[in-house]
């Protein structure tokens, strides 16, 4: 566990140029794979009240593989700053393992170190951020020490994971962020980053005040069934590709926080499997959307018509994480989604009609970017084609889907073990 | 061996997809792992149950990757791999200057993988793969021709609507699930409950694959697809997918139910047969004609006709596809003419196709003792039940001979209207369109004792109907714009539904979301300031102010100590 925590840390040390930084980025993998994930604790301060406390159980388990598949590729398609994102690998593996509190909103709030150099303008997201989590310092030191009502710390504890995800209406930074950042920032901001509230959610929230959050469920169901269905029509109103993937992620998003804040243990089960799909399927799309944006020099969708003639292999990549990101039958999404439509079904069905709408509005706004790019007479001008390379960088997120598409069985015993 | 038959096509697929084999390979491997999958369906006499592995292992939703193999499975199978092997034959034909051959057979194998697992499938969690898999194959046959601008709204258009009746079909699985605790098909039939939310769920997911208003529109915009795309998935197969799940199941349905499901399949007969009689583009009267057919279909359903539902699917299937490709014919020897005011007198050109062509006229409008008539008149028979379902089942008969008659002398009769003489079809666009001529003809002989058709006397009111339809078919064509337009459906979707939905989306997006991400920022901004410059004040550098605050404070916490002691 220490190694792999201390092991990006060190690589990001050595200001390695692309090749290397791709090499170190998939050592975290190399040491999930092979099991070294044996805890370590060792007493801090306090005798013993705060501890350097890291251990992977399951649900810790499944963000660590996240952290260690999505960055290698994200490295591959940066062009500078690859230590950074190896700085903020060993962060992420940090923050997911983090068994002590404070540890656990130390590397909450150090993630944005590296993301603030990563990010174009930066300021609005960083402003959010704090905002969001100004408030968890006192909230940890009152649940050391005692003194503020559980209800209050609950809700700080909230907000912050709020923000991060973002849970509708607290994303007035996503838009934006998302669609200026180059395309391995908003990889890593739409796949890890969102996952960090979800995992906060999970682990601080339902694990420490789970009787508050039983209290707020149904308010809070009902916000977020209003974030899924405002980021599909936000989605579907956009002129950009990439900020119409932006308010797709948070239409769904949204949906992974409906399966948590249902309560109930199959939507919340389908909450974990979705956000790891989620991670899966959105950096596929930024990726096809970063590959697009390098061709038409553009991310308006008016950019270019009937790309499908000089690019048909990324149109079929595209169409295929778009399928993916609707929840095709045989594809990840799908067995996430009815986990949690059906989670949340047998608590209300007519939450789960209106929640289920996004069946169909999910293919209302990613078809309007597929038609008006890929059909309709061609446009002048020449792009050439992805060539191996990209198709080696997209095919490990191709197998993965594939895989939890048709054989989940794996992945759906690890989810079931956890509580 | 079923699951040769099964996965065939998928190797068929997938081997297209990959590997860039020369026009020729592909009009061979497109057809012929049709035909071997057609093979082994015919091949399989027992019925049976198989489980390939564990697909969803959760305890409540389970669905094991398992087929079931029984007479009805059986006799999809052998129409989903017949007609689309002679479709895919003719295919080589119809397709044989487009440079995309290769991404077209590699989707047609596509679509009979899909469908084939919609109808063997077990439970209804995997029926619900194949379900959106025919979806898909449909939505990227119907967008083939990516480059014209109404093929890809045609396409979209599909997609969506498709998926508004998945959504009832989901929804309907998990109420499935929480009754029965099981989406087994098998299990949840033998239950002996039947529930009416459920049925209605189920004919919701139904309606929209089957094109059943008010989820029916989509169908006649689908005709922008390839020809013998339209004749396989939105004539022969796909579109009978709703009546299939409504057979399959059946014993779920209860009285109320039944009742939703004949009269929309009645409104919708009537409705399309209506609008079918003054389309001026061949394939749409075909489109609307699949549409009213269909309807009768569900209409015997919600008399518990389903032997009649089943066989006029089937004898359905011979014509519509005969009718399909023979239209497909003229359009490909008039290169891409579809308008029939542009047709006319090719009777004596395509000497061929016309035969072709009339024997489905005659067959589609009832004629004794050609395919449809059995079928026909075994539907009317049970609907004698009921007076006004009897007489809409007439009406939409008599519609049918005419609408179909009427096509057929515009396009064949009369003077010519067409600037260069076209020529005949090659053979290998004719062989497997006499194939379903053939199967017109003698399908309702062959059959029509296996369904349980038996003749009565209402026969006769029928066949006279038939007659009656098809020669004022050959008098009688004015157009009716109200009926052109198909009474306006789509314009008043597009103003009461879409319309508002988009104002809806534009208004988030350009109003909503500026407001919200920039106020919500400056909010934050401010408050800092406001709270930066509140401290501000207190460092005023004046020592009387000072001291003020220090007397404040003391007197705050002393204060303070008092109460807590």
């Amino acid at each position: 566990m220490l190694l792999l925590f201390l092991l990006p840390l060190f690589f990001a040390l050595l200001v390695p140029n692309q090749k290397a930084a791709f090499i170190y980025s998939l050592a975290p993998l190399a040491l999930l794979v092979t099991g070294h994930t044996e805890p370590i604790q060792v007493d801090w301060f306090i005798q013993g009240a705060i501890k350097f406390h890291l251990a992977a159980d399951n649900l810790s388990l499944i963000f660590l593989y996240l952290v260690a598949v999505i960055v290698p590729i994200t490295i591959l398609v940066q062009k500078d700053k690859y230590s950074l994102t190896l700085l903020l690998q060993g962060l992420l593996i940090g923050f997911f393992s983090s068994q002590d509190l404070l540890f656990f909103a130390f590397f909450f709030e150090a993630i944005l170190l590296p993301l603030f150099f990563m990010l174009e303008k930066p300021y609005k997201f960083i402003i959010y951020m704090v905002a969001g989590s100004c408030l968890m310092v006192a909230a940890v030191l009152s649940v050391l020490f005692g003194g503020i009502s559980s209800t209050v710390v609950a809700a700080i504890f909230l907000l912050a994971f709020a923000v991060k995800t973002p849970l509708f209406p607290f994303h007035g930074w996503l838009a934006d962020t998302y669609c200026l950042a180059p395309t391995s920032a908003t990889i890593l901001l739409s796949s890890l980053l969102s996952k960090a509230g979800i995992y906060g959610l999970l682990r601080i929230s339902y694990r420490l005040f789970p009787a508050e959050m039983l209290a707020w469920s149904d308010l809070l169901v009902m916000v977020a069934i209003g974030g899924v269905l405002y980021g599909a029509f936000a989605a579907w109103g956009q002129l950009d590709y990439k900020r119409l993937i932006a308010y797709s992620s948070l239409s769904h998003v949204n949906f992974i926080l409906v399966g948590i804040f249902a309560g109930n243990m199959i939507a919340q089960q389908g909450a974990i499997f979705s956000a790891i799909n989620h991670s899966i399927t959105i950096a596929g799309l930024f990726l096809v959307a970063g590959w697009l944006e390098v061709r038409l020099q553009s991310t308006n969708m008016l950019a270019g018509h009937g790309l499908t003639a000089q690019i048909p292999r990324l149109a079929w990549l595209t169409l295929f994480f778009i399928l993916s990101s609707v929840a095709l039958p045989g594809l990840n999404t799908f067995i996430s989604e009815i986990m949690v439509l059906y989670g949340l079904f047998q608590i209300s069905f007519w939450q789960t009609l209106l929640v289920g709408t996004t069946v169909v509005l999910s293919v209302i706004y990613m078809l309007r970017w597929f038609h008006s790019l890929y059909f309709n007479k061609p446009t002048g001008g020449h792009y050439s084609d992805i060539q191996t390379k990209e198709l080696l960088i997209g095919s490990p997120l191709v197998l993965l889907i594939l895989w939890f598409g048709i054989y989940p069985t794996a992945i759906l015993t690890i989810i079931q073990s956890i509580k | 061996m079923i699951w040769t038959a099964l996965f065939l096509p998928l190797a068929g697929f997938l081997t297209l997809l990959f590997v860039p084999f020369s026009r020729r390979v592909v009009n061979i491997i497109g057809p012929a792992t049709i035909l071997a999958s057609f093979c082994c369906f015919l091949g399989i006499t027992e019925y049976f149950e198989t489980t390939l592995y564990t697909w969803i292992s959760l305890p409540y939703l389970r669905a094991d990757f398992s087929l079931h193999f029984d007479a009805l499975s059986k006799l999809m199978t052998l129409i989903i791999t017949g007609v689309g092997f002679l479709i895919h034959a003719y295919s080589a034909g119809y397709m044989d200057h487009d440079k995309d051959f290769r991404r077209y057979f590699c989707v047609m194998n596509f679509f009979i993988f899909s469908m084939l697992l919609l109808v063997l499938a077990q439970n209804l969690l995997l029926l619900f793969v194949g379900w959106e898999g025919v979806g898909l194959a449909s939505y990227l046959l119907i967008g083939f021709w990516y480059e014209r601008p109404a093929a890809q709204m045609a396409a979209k258009k599909a997609f969506v609507v498709n998926r508004i009746g998945d959504l009832g079909l989901l929804l309907a699985i998990f109420l499935s699930f929480i009754l029965f605790g099981t989406s087994d098909i098998a299990a949840v039939n033998q239950n002996g409950q039947a529930v009416t939310l459920l049925c209605l769920l189920l004919f919701w997911g139904a309606s929209g694959k089957s094109a059943q208003m008010p989820l029916h529109t989509w169908l006649p915009d689908a005709m922008e697809g390839p020809t013998p795309v339209s004749a396989l998935i939105h004539a022969a197969t796909m579109v009978t997918a709703g009546v299939y799940l409504v057979v399959r199941m059946s014993p779920l349905f209860t009285a109320d139910g039944l009742q939703v499901v004949a009269l929309i399949g009645g409104i919708t007969a009537l409705y399309s047969a209506l609008c079918a009689t003054s389309q001026t583009d061949i394939k749409r009267v075909l489109a609307y004609s699949t549409l009213s057919q269909l309807g009768l279909m569900f209409m015997a359903c919600g008399f518990k006709a389903y032997n009649a539902a089943m066989f006029h699917l089937t004898m359905h299937a011979f014509a519509k596809a005969l009718l399909f490709l023979s239209a497909g014919n003229v359009i490909h020897m008039l290169h891409g003419v579809q308008e029939m005011s542009e047709m006319g007198g090719l009777a004596k050109y395509l000497k061929k196709t016309n035969v072709l062509f009339l024997i489905g006229v005659l067959s589609m409008g009832g004629i004794p003792p050609l395919a449809i008539f059995f079928s026909k008149d075994l539907i009317l028979e049970e609907l004698s039940s009921s007076t006004p379902y009897y007489v809409l089942g007439l009406t939409v008969s008599l519609l049918t001979a005419y609408y179909l008659m009427r096509a057929y002398s515009l396009a064949f009769w009369g003077p010519t209207r067409v600037k260069t003489a076209p020529e005949e079809a090659p053979k290998v666009m004719i062989l497997p369109v006499a194939v379903l001529g053939v199967l017109s003809i003698v399908g309702g002989m062959w059959l029509a004792q296996s369904f349980g058709f038996h003749a009565g006397p209402g026969m006769w009111i029928s066949i006279a109907v038939a007659i009656g339809g098809i020669l004022l078919g050959m008098a009688y064509r004015p157009a009716l714009r109200l009926f052109y337009k198909a009474f306006y459906i789509n314009e008043l979707y597009q103003v009461s539904i879409v319309g508002p939905l988009r104002w809806l989306s534009s208004l988030v997006a350009n109003v909503f979301e500026p407001t919200i991400s920039d106020t919500s920022l400056e909010m934050t901004v401010d408050a800092s300031y406001k709270t930066a410059s509140l401290m501000q004040k207190m460092q005023s550098g004046l020592i009387r102010s000072y001291i003020a605050w220090i007397l404040i404070g003391t007197s705050a916490v002393l204060l303070y100590l008092v109460g807590v002691s």
